[in-house]
């Protein structure tokens, strides 16, 4: 860990970026629930296994 | 605990998983499944506050608006529906009454966001060019790079 707020530049071992494809469509998502709108609450939900058979038939057919 | 592993031939430029979305009604071992959206296209987005799943799993699954929220994205702020929906993921945990908003999202069907991902260890690597996801519910944590 190095102090970013003091750091030099011979601190900080270099790493060249990626070179971005610009050609294609990229895809960015970022969402927020509005301040002060209606938020979830979650209070029922709830996290079980998945009955076997759910399971079986679509994630592990062979099982 | 039970942990997924998916890992790429290359470094992925999305973590996309299978999952299923299903009708909030009651489930019963041995009885018949509410109507279900088996999709190849589920994204797991850090970015996204909330989970969102695209109009085309509303109107497939027949599912009755249960709020009205409001969020703001990358195209500005948006008025929307919520449902609740059951998620299966692909570790073989299922998530029960998740309240999902519904929104334009490309050819996605699932976005999976922060509500869910901070239910699970959540892990990926990249060692040699190769992306390896790898998630677990109940968190154990103990995690360290």
């Amino acid at each position: 860990m190095i102090d970013l707020k003091n750091a030099k530049l011979e601190d900080f071992e270099l790493i060249e970026a990626p070179k971005l494809d610009t050609s294609k469509k990229v895809r960015c998502t970022f969402f927020r629930v509005k301040p002060g709108s209606y938020k979830p609450k979650y209070k029922n939900r709830r996290i079980a296994d998945m009955p076997k058979e759910l399971f079986r038939e679509y994630f592990q057919k062979g099982v | 605990m039970s942990t997924f592993k998916k890992e790429y031939d290359v470094q992925a430029s999305a973590v996309i998983t299978n999952a299923l979305v299903m009708v909030a009604d009651e489930l019963k071992e041995g009885a018949e499944f509410p109507p279900c959206v088996y999709t190849e296209n589920a994204a797991w987005d850090t970015g996204a506050e909330i989970t969102i799943i695209s109009p085309r799993l509303v109107e497939t699954l027949g599912l009755v608006t249960h709020n009205k929220g409001e969020f703001m994205g990358i195209g500005g702020d948006q008025s929307v529906s919520t449902y609740m929906v059951h998620i299966g993921l692909a570790n073989g945990k299922m998530i029960y009454n998740e309240e999902v908003y519904c929104s334009d999202i490309d050819d996605y069907d699932l976005l999976i966001g922060m509500d869910i991902i901070t239910q699970t260890d959540f892990l990926i690597t990249n060692k040699d060019g190769k992306t390896t996801f790898q998630f677990r519910t109940p968190s154990e944590g103990g995690i360290e790079l």
